[in-house]
């Protein structure tokens, strides 16, 4: 077999709760467990008075350090402090957010008592590190090159700012890939030798803990593409356990005549029960539940049946299909042009889910060998093998959509789109703008990203002016290029065709951070 | 075959396959690499694995399989099994031929189990995991782990154990062999021109420490060298603090944990957890509530005051290393890296006090739950005719020297008293001729008892040759002896050699050749006349179970086996019969809601609540046959209306199949003479007619009463038309007309799944 690469490169799933990590190794992808054994680390930084803990350490004491104990930073990394879902989560977290320049969400922490003001992707690039020297340790050597991978729905913005933390951690990052195209490609060997001939398609279910995500791949000849996206912020397994936690607390007012909803410790030792049931009942019908002293000197003790949980469950259970649906609709697909189903996510292993998801394609085997809380790692790294010149999987080649469309700024504010939503990378486009009052000295170029018509509804992602020689308005004929390449980064160029003119400027979305 | 590496520890089970693109770790049911090593019962079903972890806590489960083979399989049972009892949540008895049993209530009845047969529900459990992630083929061949420091009567348990679950064990693997495989199979940097590389491996693991030096170099691995302390790992760290908070709940909450069986479980668990806390952080919190008594407990304790509760066991971490070290006759400075694997490595101050000790940081470029599993599916893909796997020579060495005597004294070498010396290589055979007139015994031991845990019997066992007659006084008995592949010494065969030259010598004495050649001897003379004879070989090995045993346990692992399964099919119809409840009465309020009647509607409903109702009250604990006789009746009630239901979707796919048909043979009739034309044109007619009749009988009717025009009639009308029509084309030798696909035929039945 072939010796061990002095300078492997890694693939990473930087999660929103929880971050796992790939290394190509004896000609496989091997997970790597951490310090305490874990293959997933928690995406968790905290601050106390003498030190940071990062992961494990840091998820260990954040019931005792609350308002200094950072998760979720996945959630504001790329957006503004005036979101309206930033605003939403904001409500839900226990550590401070405010608003820092330019709108950007800065997290507030104390930290070996002095305040500090952390911007997420400072929050991520300390898990990166984590990640990294997790890496380092079990092969015994310096890591610097990594795929690192983003929801499928980011915008351009995060994933340049996940490009940022990982600059910080001190990583190559060689690219940036959504997390369906990771679970496909991590499937996708496995079916080297089968590979279809022509168009092949793929949907990746992710169901997570807190997160729903529905993607469309295609794959022609190798190379596979995003075509469609579509999910649910806030919906998961913790979802399902807050089901069973009113269950509970009904049957316990049942049998007790006390109301224990209000009561945050009985709950939160009722949900911590319910959390373990649920899982026991992927694999078994029954589960049971024993509480000792749940409310005063009342002992609670029950069963559920797996037949209950996906009764109180079932709306939710629909819902992800009715999502499914909609995605491939998005795609202009129907079930029967699915050759493939890929499981991603801790909460893809319910039965009913799989059921459900078996039916509405006609009885499809689903991929679900992989542990779902490692595939999106486990395709990283295997897209990390294949830019380090891995020959084994070099035929193996991935473009990824424009989750978002890309436009410019037109006559009284409107949205021209150039390149729309969901269009396939590398793309290029032009169009031809001219001026609209006579002797215009230049004309402002700028570049939106969103769905809004008016430009001012959308994401600002840069601007220039482009010089022109007076003329009577509507004479110039400036052309204005968008380049997207490979690595998501848009170029903008401008030129003046009317009189051969050619003055170019480029807008590199790959701006470092100043620190 | 399968291919497959178990590593059965004292608290977690891993189970490893070998796949084409090499060697991975198997996910049990919720998607985990580990499975707990436990066994629990309920008093009608076997939880085994991950689904003992979540049994009831009123059913604790059996682990600790491997500290109660060390108790069950030794002549002295109390002397290292005492000192656990105490902190098993379950008891222990003493079989009646002496050993550790468990007795639990199953199925009606109370059953002894010995730590042997606990056993082989693990590795059966393991074998149904490798056989569910292989795609079902069956697992029979496969490697398991052992610890260096298990003897004779412990290896012979597991294959025991194995042959009960139905496993072919190629090997038995010591645990730090198997971790030195998966290491250096894979790096070829190892050894060159400055002689082989040295690592050391340490696994400290839930209950024991195991240490090993292995050298490396470009075609193979060579151990040189075994130490271990069998009675130090994880969970005396665990202990350490249960004993702390033990005390400190006593003078704080004025509660005895120690005494409460339940209450100790929980505070060892939590126990367990801080460690686990005080690995990553500097300070641990230790919160139960409801300990005992209905108190709520709260304990803090810091890393550093933990590692000084810990100094004595800290010190013990570095004496198996300082065996190794010494026995491998390699100093330190040779060393090429010291590598830390097992679960219970975690502690941060291990890692202080190996440091110390080896002089630098131990590595872990193993993963330290794995890394066994791993290498033993690597040794069974080595064994395996399936695998080709790069040429690599692994040699073990013997951890304990291993010795034979007869009624005249040790069989000696010229050198030491045992025949198999601690760091020989194996598998290994040795011959010896011993000059015997009649049958003898030759028993097998323990040299060293310092080379064996604490209290462990030396006795291995005893193996009685003959009986035979010597017909001359210059006999002699050869004597084959091996140590094989799984480390188990037996006698594999006794040859009499009767030689008529008498010899003038009449000494007795023994003569030990080791080579391989039993032709080797003296130069035959014309004059002297030599018969050999296969002698008769009887065992009497300690601790291994009798043939009756044997087939004993297996008789009772099928009957568990079955219960197993009748439990599982039980609870599979008791579910079935719940989501059809639920199924049912959603589809009453949508799907079905127009085909029935709002007395069948009250009907059903009432009957679905009465039947959820019995499910969780008298109907919670019933027979397969119960749950599937309540299905039949809801079904009996709820079928007439599903059939109007589903006939409704099929009807009118069967009306525009009949429809089509009477076009199409209108069309083909056209070609055909008058008299044939009309009988076609009629009989479409008199079809189309009778449909339209039909549907406007059908459509004048509510959804809620049976049809009047079912699909099936339909589709016969269709069948006779159309057989009536190819008759008369057939008849006048017509051109073959077309035929349109039919749509998919719906028959109402009774009874229906």
């Amino acid at each position: 077999m072939a010796g061990k690469r002095r300078h492997p490169a890694i693939g990473i799933d930087l999660g929103t709760t929880y971050s796992c990590i790939g290394v190509w190794q004896n000609d496989r992808v091997e997970i790597i467990a951490n310090d305490q054994g874990n293959r997933t680390t928690p995406s968790y930084v905290a601050f106390t008075g003498s030190r940071r803990l990062i992961g494990d350490a840091a998820k260990n004491q954040a019931e005792m350090n609350p308002s200094n104990t950072i998760f979720d930073s996945k959630r504001l990394i790329g957006r503004r402090f005036s979101d309206a879902s930033v605003q939403s989560d904001i409500k839900h977290w226990p550590f401070k957010v405010i608003s820092g320049p330019d709108d950007k969400p800065l997290i507030v922490v104390q930290y070996r008592g002095v305040e500090h003001q952390f911007a997420a992707e400072e929050i991520s690039s300390m898990v990166l590190v984590k990640m990294r020297e997790t890496a380092e340790a079990y092969l015994g050597t310096t890591i610097r090159d990594a795929v690192v991978t983003v929801p499928a729905c980011s915008t351009d913005l995060q994933r340049q700012a996940t490009w940022n933390a990982g600059v910080l951690a001190s990583l190559n990052v060689m690219r940036i890939i959504p997390e369906p195209t990771a679970a496909a490609l991590a499937y996708g060997l496995d079916r080297k030798s089968a590979q279809v001939q022509g168009l092949y398609n793929v949907l990746v279910f992710d169901l997570g803990g807190g997160t729903f995500d529905v993607s469309v791949l295609d794959k022609v000849e190798g190379v596979f593409e995003v075509l469609a996206t579509a999910g649910a912020a806030h919906l998961g397994g913790e979802d399902f356990d807050n089901r069973m936690v009113n269950h509970f607390v009904q049957e316990f007012k049942r049998k007790t005549k006390e109301d224990i909803s209000g009561n945050p410790r009985a709950l939160r030792r009722l949900r911590t029960a319910c959390e373990r049931a649920k899982r026991t009942l992927s694999s078994t019908l029954e589960a049971t539940i024993e509480i000792d002293c749940l409310y005063e000197d009342i002992n609670f003790y029950s069963t559920i049946t797996r037949a209950r949980f996906e009764e109180l469950n079932m709306d939710l259970f629909r819902k992800c299909i009715d999502i499914v649906e909609d995605c491939l609709s998005d795609a202009k697909m129907d079930v029967g042009s699915v050759h493939d189903v890929v499981l991603v996510g801790g909460s893809s292993r319910i039965p009913k889910v799989q059921q459900f998801l078996q039916e509405l394609f006609n009885g499809k085997k689903l991929f679900k060998s992989i542990n779902p809380d490692e595939a999106v790692a486990y395709g990283a790294t295997i897209q990390a093998a294949i830019m380090s010149g891995e020959d084994e999987i070099q035929d193996y080649l991935m473009n990824d959509a424009t989750p978002l469309s890309l436009g410019l700024a037109t006559d009284g504010g409107v949205m021209t789109v150039l390149i729309p939503k969901n269009a396939t990378i590398p793309t290029r486009k032009e169009v031809v703008l001219s001026t609209d009052s006579d002797n215009q000295p230049c004309i402002r170029i700028q570049v939106y990203e969103g769905e809004g018509a008016m430009a001012r509804d959308n994401n600002l992602l840069g601007e220039f002016e482009f010089s022109i020689p007076p003329a009577p308005k509507g004479v110039p004929q400036i052309t204005i290029t968008f380049h997207i390449d490979a690595d998501c980064i848009l170029d903008v160029a401008a030129e003046d065709k009317t009189t051969g003119e050619k003055m170019r400027k480029t807008i590199t979305k790959r701006f470092r951070l100043k620190h | 075959m399968s291919v497959v590496g178990f590593d059965v520890g004292n608290d977690t089970l891993v189970a490893a396959a070998a796949r084409q693109r090499g060697i991975d770790v198997l996910l049990n049911a919720e998607s985990k690499r580990e499975s707990p090593a436990a066994v629990a019962f309920s008093h009608n079903a076997r939880l085994i694995g991950c689904h003992a972890a979540s049994a009831s806590s009123a059913h604790a489960p059996f682990s600790s399989v491997k500290r109660l083979l060390l108790g069950a399989t030794g002549r002295n049972p109390d002397s290292s099994l005492l000192r656990d009892l105490p902190r098993l949540p379950f008891s222990v008895s003493h079989a009646s031929g002496g050993g550790a049993v468990v007795h639990v209530d199953h199925i009606g009845r109370r059953i002894a189990l010995s730590p042997t047969h606990l056993l082989s529900m693990l590795l059966a459990y393991l074998k149904q995991l490798a056989e569910a992630d292989l795609g079902g083929a069956p697992v029979a061949d496969c490697v398991i782990s052992v610890p260096c420091y298990f003897t004779q009567a412990q290896r012979r348990a597991y294959l025991d154990a194995a042959a009960v679950a139905g496993l072919r064990p190629l090997r038995l693997m010591h645990d730090l062999a198997a971790a030195a495989l998966g290491y250096g199979l894979y790096r070829s940097d190892l050894g060159g021109a400055g002689g082989p590389t040295c690592v050391a491996f340490v696994d400290v693991g839930q209950c024991d420490t195991q240490v090993a030096v292995v050298s490396f170099d470009m075609s193979g691995m060579k151990v040189l060298s075994h130490g271990f302390d069998a009675d130090l790992g994880g969970r005396d760290f665990d202990e350490v603090l249960f004993e702390h908070f033990a005390e400190e709940f006593r003078d704080r909450y004025r509660i005895d944990v120690v005494r409460n069986v339940k209450a100790s479980m929980r505070l060892r668990a939590a126990c367990e957890k801080a460690k686990k806390v005080l690995s990553a952080n500097a300070e641990a919190v230790v919160n139960i509530e409801c300990l005992m008594e209905e108190k709520d407990v709260r304990g803090v304790i810091r890393r550093e005051d933990f590692e000084k509760l810990c100094a004595r066991l800290l010190e013990r971490v570095v004496e198996p290393c300082k065996r190794a070290v010494e026995d491998s006759g390699i100093g330190l400075e040779r060393l090429h890296s010291v590598e830390l694997v097992g679960s219970g490595s975690r502690v941060p101050a291990i890692t202080k006090v190996l440091a110390g000790f080896f002089r630098r940081e131990p590595s872990r470029t193993l993963n330290a739950s794995e890394c066994v599993a791993r290498g033993c599916a690597l040794q069974c893909a080595m064994l395996s005719p399936t695998f080709r796997v790069r040429e690599y020579e692994v040699q073990d060495a013997i951890p304990a020297s291993i010795g034979f005597n007869t009624s005249d004294g040790p069989v000696s070498t010229l050198s030491s008293d045992a025949l198999f010396r601690r760091g020989l290589h194996f598998p290994s055979v040795k011959i010896i001729t011993l000059e015997k007139n009649d049958s003898f015994s030759f028993d097998a031991y323990y040299v060293d008892a310092n080379e064996l845990p604490p209290g462990t019997s030396t006795d291995i066992g005893s193996f009685q040759i003959g009986p035979f007659q010597a017909h001359t006084e210059a006999s002699k008995v050869k004597v084959k002896i091996r140590l094989n592949l799984h480390g188990l010494v037996s006698v594999e065969s006794a040859v009499l050699i009767n030689d008529y030259q008498r010899n003038g010598s009449s000494t007795d004495h023994m003569e030990v050749d080791s080579s391989g050649d039993d032709m080797q001897g003296h130069k035959s003379r014309s004059e002297r006349s030599i018969q050999r004879q296969e002698l008769p070989i009887t065992e009497y090995i300690y601790g291994a179970m009798s043939k009756h045993e044997l087939l004993e346990a297996q008789e009772q692992e099928q009957q568990l086996a079955y219960q197993d399964k009748l439990v599982e099919w039980t609870k599979d119809r008791k579910n079935a019969l719940e989501s059809y409840v639920y199924d049912t009465r959603n589809k009453l309020s949508e799907r079905y809601r127009s085909f029935a009647t709002d007395s069948e509607r009250e009907q059903i409903s009432v009957n679905l609540q009465q039947t959820e109702d019995w499910l969780y009250e008298e109907g919670d604990d019933e027979t397969e046959a119960v749950y599937s006789s309540k299905l039949e009746e809801l079904k009996k009630l709820v079928d007439p209306i599903e059939n109007r239901c589903k006939d409704d979707e099929v009807r009118a796919e069967a009306m525009r199949d009949l429809l089509k048909c009477i076009v199409d043979h209108r069309n083909a009739a056209k070609s055909l003479s008058t008299p044939e034309r009309d009988a076609v044109d009629n009989e479409c007619n008199k079809a189309e007619q009778w449909l339209r009749e039909g549907s406007q009988l059908q459509e004048s009717l509510p959804k809620n009463v049976d049809p009047v025009l079912w699909s099936c009639e339909i589709k016969r009308k269709e069948e006779e038309l159309d057989t009536f029509c190819r008759n008369i084309t057939r008849h006048k030798g017509s051109p073959a007309r077309t035929d349109g696909s039919r749509g998919s035929d719906y028959m109402p039945t009774p009874d229906r799944d």
